[in-house]
């Protein structure tokens, strides 16, 4: 019990006190002014007196601070006494039931302010949820050199730069093979142009690939829609919270304690949806490692294979698959020593269950360097893709040249675009991609390897994509230690020509991908003499 | 199921909860107004009284209060005005104020009048 309400306990005592105001029954008759406020003077006396009684001194002042305060506020109230006048004395005659639907709403109103604030926390959090997208889309036709806006997405933008950039190379490329033709030797300015070209061609294909990736979607097209459709979800969602925020506070102001938990409920629930469409449907961070410039900046063979079409994975695409760490090793005395512990150094044995073989697994783009009749075994299709062709569990197709581009044949005849084998790789419908012999090849690839020493030189065939044709006679070389161990190149490959030569570095792993598709064919040793390249 | 219960009743207009609404908010104002009255009188708020005191204390306050308007007017004015006022709190929903235009003048001078005694009784006890 507070000692307020102990004090009024004992104070209490003066309901039979006569009222000022009030006729007096005995005399019939009606007080003067003069004597009520006598009389009222006299009640507030008596009144504070008994307060006064059974008050401490640390109650006095806190009392009449009350009082005080109450006056000021009585003062300015004269327009509410008027319009309570007439409901005094029924609140007055039921003061316990109103006190108790007073306290009562006074505590809802607190609760429906807490909702309501927490309402417009959801609301922020929407408005939050498009602001993000709009400045990740910003971003995204920023990094793609595209004119973009909220309202405006258009990834197809992206599209037309690729085009124009595909345009160039094609027109590079005729412009190379008419040259060619005439046999009009080739500058190397024109080479290295040539590869900047391819080098960006690639790097766009790549960006896009991720774009589309990113967003779970095969095409371009494709791509505008679920960027919109997310951010329709997000406005749509907003809109919601937003239209539910009035409705909540009307249904509040007479709700119960079960409503409060349920729209609470229906709150959380917003809000939860918010989180997860931010953080599902957020496009990420474009993640841009290094981009791979191997092929860009070197002049040479690399720079030759890299014009020619042939495969340089990306520098992160290198650093999964195929190319190993950077490792500071001793200098090795024996060349097959030193080969031995580049690879397993390099990691490939911890990779690989066949110890030093090289890793295996193509990419999609590495198709077109297959030579024609080459089977490859595709794994991890579940169902249809539907591009128009579905497949089962490590289906074997075979590689066919088709009206000059290289397609996959299946068994019942279905031609399946390289495109169309891409897409399926970026949505993990296809999940790994091998050759069919590509055990083999790996284990002939590493035995051809480890016959040779530092200082061995041997040769090779490089194949041209989407052709037969190959070009002899690539004279290769396995460097000394120093730098396989700066570089982790095992090889060193010299090229020769009407137009003079030049040499670049290939590390294990990129050596063996490239035999495995094709693109290099391995000379047996017996001919490097005579100049002839055997193909395996 | 609760729920959904709960969901489908927001969706239908409540006429009676309205009211119910609407006379929450005026007992609220005139509880406001009384709770105030009682401190300035007694010095303590309505929450502080023990129910089974409160409303014999808050009905003395209020027809210490209702007397003194009431008395001030028929005095300064006449019984008429008094009759006015009176009828006001008898009958519930009349509004007096808005029917006589001049008794709302009369009053706010004896609702001022009542006001001074209070702060006369302040400075008495200091």
């Amino acid at each position: 019990m507070s000692i307020f309400n102990k004090k009024f306990r004992l104070r209490v005592v003066h309901h039979n006190a006569e009222i000022p105001g009030q006729i007096d029954k005995k005399t019939e008759q009606k007080p003067s002014l003069k004597e009520d406020l006598r009389k009222l003077g006299a009640k507030i006396v008596e009144l504070r007196a008994k307060v006064d009684k059974w008050e401490d001194k640390k109650i006095g002042p806190v009392l009449k601070n009350v009082k005080e305060n109450a006056n000021k506020a009585l003062e300015s109230s004269a327009e509410t006494a008027r319009s309570v006048w007439s409901g005094l004395s029924g609140v007055a005659k039921d003061v316990n039931a109103v006190y108790d639907r007073v306290s009562n709403y006074e505590e809802l109103d607190g609760v429906k302010e807490f909702a309501v604030n927490a309402i417009d926390g959801g609301k922020r959090m929407a408005s939050g949820a498009l602001e993000t997208l709009k400045n990740k889309s910003s971003k995204m036709a920023s990094d793609y050199g595209v004119r973009r806006s909220f309202d405006d997405i258009n990834p197809l933008g992206k599209t037309s730069k690729i085009i124009g950039s595909v345009g160039n190379f094609a027109e590079i490329q005729t412009v190379y093979n008419r040259l060619k033709k005439i046999q009009m030797p080739v500058k190397p300015s024109w080479y290295r142009y040539f590869s900047e070209q391819a080098g960006q061609y690639r790097r766009l294909e790549e960006e896009r690939g991720a774009l589309l990736k990113q967003l779970g979607v095969r095409t371009m097209v494709g791509a505008t829609a679920k960027v919109k459709l997310e951010i329709d979800k997000v406005r749509s969602l907003a809109n919601s919270v937003k239209g539910g925020v009035e409705n909540y506070a009307k249904s509040f102001s007479s709700s119960e304690e079960a409503e409060y938990a349920f729209n609470q409920t229906r709150l959380g629930q917003a809000l939860t949806q918010l989180a997860h469409l931010e953080e599902s449907h957020g496009l990420e961070e474009e993640k841009r490692t290094s981009k791979n410039e191997a092929g860009v900046g070197n002049v040479g063979v690399g720079e030759m294979l890299s014009s020619l079409g042939l495969y340089q994975p990306p520098a992160d695409k290198q650093a999964q698959v195929t190319k190993p760490p950077i490792n500071d090793n001793n200098q090795k005395t024996s060349s097959v020593n030193a080969r031995k512990n580049t690879s397993q150094e390099s990691g490939l044995s911890k990779r690989d269950s066949n110890d030093e073989l090289p890793p295996e697994g193509l990419l999609a783009s590495d198709i077109q360097y297959l030579s024609e009749g080459t089977e490859i075994i595709v794994s991890g299709i579940k169902n249809s893709d539907g591009n128009g062709f579905s497949l089962g569990y490590n289906e074997t197709l075979k590689v066919r040249f088709d009206e000059g581009k290289k397609v996959l044949v299946q068994n019942d005849g279905t031609v399946i675009s390289i495109e169309a084998i891409s897409e399926s790789m970026e949505n993990n419908k296809i999940q790994k991609i091998n050759v069919a012999n590509g055990d083999s090849v790996r284990k002939q690839t590493h035995e051809f390897l480890n016959k040779k020493t530092i200082g061995d030189t041997f040769y090779i065939g490089i194949a041209k994509p989407n052709s037969t044709e190959v070009m002899e006679n690539i004279e290769c070389k396995i460097p000394d230690g120093k730098n396989q161990n700066k570089n982790q190149a095992i090889l060193e490959i010299s090229y020769k020509s009407k137009s003079g030569g030049d040499k670049t570095t290939l590390t294990y792993s990129e050596f063996s991908k490239l035999v495995m598709t094709g693109r290099i064919r391995l000379d047996t040793g017996n001919k490097q003499k005579n100049g002839n390249s055997v193909s395996r | 199921m609760a729920i959904q219960n709960i969901n489908q009743n927001n969706n239908q207009p409540n006429v009676q909860t309205e009211a119910n609404d609407q006379k929450i908010k005026s007992d609220s104002q005139t509880f406001d107004f009384i709770d105030i009255l009682v401190q300035a009188i007694i010095g303590y708020p309505i929450r502080n009284i023990l129910p089974e005191k409160r409303l014999e204390i808050v009905g003395d306050c209020v027809k210490l209060f209702s007397n003194y308007i009431i008395e001030f007017v028929e005095q300064k004015y006449g019984l008429k005005d008094a009759i006015r006022l009176k009828a006001g709190q008898s009958f519930s929903g009349q509004d007096v104020f808005g029917k006589f235009a001049e008794l709302g003048s009369k009053f706010d001078e004896a609702y001022m009048s009542f006001v001074e005694e209070l702060k006369k009784d302040l400075v008495v006890q200091q």
